[in-house]
């Protein structure tokens, strides 16, 4: 049988950058998943998000329809992409507490076919012991029949504060 | 400790043809679990596929669910089903990981958990798991259109295999 998971590339951030780009994807896997355990330096827990682009697109090209729990109390939202840095913030998984990382699983399927991209993510961060925990699942869509080539990840917030140094990023590739 | 491989991919399909079914047969006994990696189009409404083990068509399928649509969250809890539910979408492809966990083993019911979209983002996200109640070991699965129809061109099925998860 044939090995399905390759690891692509390990990133570990360094030097507490606005954005980190993945770039030059190989196109010969079928699907692409991605496992990021992060923090951001936002100092608001409802801002905590980190966000999703690709091949640069900064465009008005992506939508969202997530389930989410703020501690005890589920909920849904949906966002249609007419930001920059708003556009996918399909990851939901950093966390802005000293020691405590959020955790975001980023499934990509056919990420080099010709159709609208679709992916699922999951995620969730401890913001402390007593409250604030973070749990989410997303569906989210990028409406480009492009392969994908690149992944950028950023803040929500447009330009503030940074990934913290010590992010790690693991990209495979499946089948 | 040596390492060995524990999440291979023992076979997959894209449809070149719009076709009524989609069948696994013959999944091999040696693994731990087994998970089915979606990426479906059914253009008949409801954009669902449903899937069928061991061709078993009785009320032998439970689930418990809960699902965000963009503006709401609900649950729901269903039993005596005679199929389980997988996402599809009306245009575009959309995903699902749908997981057969202790598939291989002839003494328990078996469980399926299930995450995923549908319907091109119109049902958001959700998640469910599901009891099959019989205690056959998983040889087939087969996939169709939960209302007629056929799955779209394009559509992709990818069955892999985990080992001692």
């Amino acid at each position: 049988m044939a090995t399905a998971w390759t690891l692509i590339s390990a990133t570990t951030v360094s030097g507490n950058p606005l954005a980190v780009t993945l770039s030059s994807i190989p196109q010969s896997y079928k699907d692409l998943y991605l496992i990021i355990s992060g923090k951001n330096a936002e100092t608001s827990f409802d801002n905590s998000w980190l966000s999703l682009n690709f091949n640069s697109d900064t465009g008005n090209n992506y939508s969202e329809k997530m389930i989410y729990m703020v501690n005890a109390t589920p909920a849904s939202a949906s966002t249609t992409g007419t930001l920059i840095n708003w556009n996918a913030k399909t990851t939901g998984g950093s966390s802005n507490v000293t020691n405590a990382w959020g955790i975001s699983h980023i499934f990509i399927p056919n990420y080099a076919g010709g159709y609208r991209k679709t992916v699922l993510t999951q995620g969730g961060m401890a913001g402390s012991l007593a409250s604030s925990t973070f749990l989410n699942g997303t569906a989210a869509s990028w409406n480009s029949g492009s392969a994908i080539t690149s992944l950028t990840l950023t803040r929500e917030a447009a330009g503030v504060n940074h990934i913290v140094t010590g992010t790690t990023i693991y990209l495979y590739g499946i089948g | 400790m040596a390492a060995g491989t524990t999440y291979e991919l023992i076979t997959s399909q894209t449809l070149a043809s719009d076709q009524g079914s989609v069948t696994f047969s013959d999944i091999p006994q040696t693994y731990t679990d087994i998970v089915f990696h979606s990426n479906s189009i059914s253009p008949t409404l409801p954009q669902a596929l449903n899937w069928r083990i061991n061709g078993d068509s009785g009320s032998n399928y439970s689930r418990t669910g809960l699902y965000g649509d963009g503006s709401s969250t609900g649950s729901y809890r269903n039993t005596s089903l005679t199929y389980g539910l997988t996402g599809a979408g009306k245009t575009y492809p959309n995903p699902c990981f749908t997981s057969f966990m202790n598939y291989s083993n002839s003494t328990t019911a078996k469980t399926i958990i299930l995450t995923g979209t549908g319907t091109d983002l119109l049902d958001g996200y959700g998640f469910a798991i599901y009891v099959w109640n019989s205690t056959s070991a998983i040889t087939q699965v087969v996939f169709t259109p939960n209302n007629g129809g056929a799955i779209s061109a394009g559509s992709s099925f990818s069955l892999y295999g985990i080992k001692a998860a």
